[in-house]
């Protein structure tokens, strides 16, 4: 996982740092209903990129998750 | 010397009975955990059945009226999305019980922002020297609003009431009220909505998300209209919907925790009381002190939205109102 998101997970959405793992889902990362809206609505500020609560949601794990904010914030 | 509303007093009014989460949880498919990590609270007042939004705003308007002892009240302005009735308004009775009959008085509905806006039309008519002195009062039932068996919606929501007693004053003096932000978008009005008391319907998700939006914008363009850096900022008072709405605009503000005021624990989303409530109560408690820059702002059904700044005023000393003309 980036560094980046790492820390949006525990300082911003307080999430437990010893459950961040790349192969950790987002249910068992600590992650509920809010906690998805909080983090769209985080990287839309800070690297104006538009990734919607679906995707979030959609998202197996942070590993993969992270993978999906890379290629947004890369274009690719 | 420019004319301005002036805070003279605070007064608050919280129904007798508590429901806890413990309570809820008895009636509702939660738990106490599921309802603090969501929403930061841990109990709410509720109304008895016979308790109405006119009784709380009249105990709340008292209070004010006794610590702020004006010699008379020119209007009196009531925020609600409870009155108690379709017609008449709740305002003319609640002036009446005061002993107040004769003031102009009326209801005024703006959800949860409904505060905001009573205070812009007193400070409106203070400024434009049609009233000396104005009663702004927010009284809401919310509980009465979700459907009784609704987990999502049922804990968010408490019932009570504050006012603040204005007074004609001078611009940038303590008290006084700065430049009002206030705003509303009708394509939100489905997000947050009820065609009857137990029919509420709220759109957690994408309330957020605006809420965050309007909070955040509107906060920092009272504090530029006002001439205040955020960092001036010493006691932000959010509208207390939910903790994490409130965390996440002060962060977004750059306002640290401990510079933000909260109540949401105690009393839940009391929907136009919310803003009272907390200054009466972080007045009375010591976390807002006289000469802290203090902002206001909120977000509600409407969709609605504002902010203002205002220096908090040192209020234990009796303010009599002299009777001379504006």
């Amino acid at each position: 996982m980036t560094g980046d998101l790492a820390c949006i997970l525990t300082d911003d959405l307080k999430l437990p740092a010893d459950q961040l793992t790349d192969d950790a889902s987002l249910d068992h990362a600590g992650f509920d209903s809010l906690a998805v809206v909080e983090l769209s609505v985080l990287l839309t500020d800070r690297y104006g990129i538009d990734i919607t609560d679906s995707d979030i949601k959609n998202a197996a794990t942070l590993g993969q998750l992270d993978l999906l904010i890379t290629s947004k914030r890369t274009g690719r | 010397m420019t004319r301005a509303a002036v805070v003279a007093a605070v007064g608050a009014a919280l129904p007798a009975s508590v429901v806890s989460n413990e309570d809820l949880t008895a009636r509702l498919d939660t738990t106490d955990e599921w309802i603090r990590s969501r929403t930061g609270i841990t109990r709410r007042h509720v109304a008895a059945a016979e308790e109405s939004t006119a009784d709380l705003a009249v105990r709340a308007a008292a209070q004010a009226l006794t610590s702020g002892e004006p010699d008379h009240v020119d209007t009196l302005v009531l925020a609600t999305t409870t009155p108690d009735r379709c017609c008449p308004a709740t305002a003319p009775a609640v002036a009446t019980r005061l002993g107040l009959t004769g003031i102009p008085a009326f209801d005024l509905a703006a959800g949860c922002t409904g505060f905001l806006y009573a205070l812009a039309t007193g400070a409106g008519l203070i400024a434009a020297a049609t009233a000396r002195t104005v009663l702004v009062i927010g009284a809401d039932r919310l509980a009465s609003l979700p459907h009784p068996h609704d987990r999502t919606t049922v804990p968010l929501f408490g019932d009570g009431a504050g006012a603040l007693l204005l007074r004609h004053g001078t611009a940038g003096k303590p008290g006084a009220l700065g430049p009002v932000v206030l705003g509303s978008d009708g394509t939100g009005a489905d997000l947050i909505r009820a065609d009857h008391p137990g029919a509420l319907h709220m759109d957690g998700a994408d309330v957020f998300r605006r809420a965050v939006d309007r909070m955040t914008t509107a906060s920092r363009q009272a504090a530029t209209a006002a001439g205040w850096d955020l960092g001036d900022v010493d006691r932000l008072v959010p509208h207390q919907a939910n903790s994490r709405i409130t965390s996440f605009v002060a962060r977004q503000l750059g306002v640290p925790d401990g510079r933000q005021l909260s109540n949401v624990a105690e009393v839940g989303n009391t929907g136009a009381a919310s803003i009272p409530l907390l200054l009466a109560r972080a007045s009375s408690d010591g976390r807002l002190k006289p000469g802290h820059r203090t902002l206001l702002t909120a977000f509600g059904a409407g969709l609605t939205w504002g902010a203002l700044t205002l220096t908090w005023p040192d209020l234990t000393r009796t303010h009599r109102l002299e009777g001379a003309p504006a």
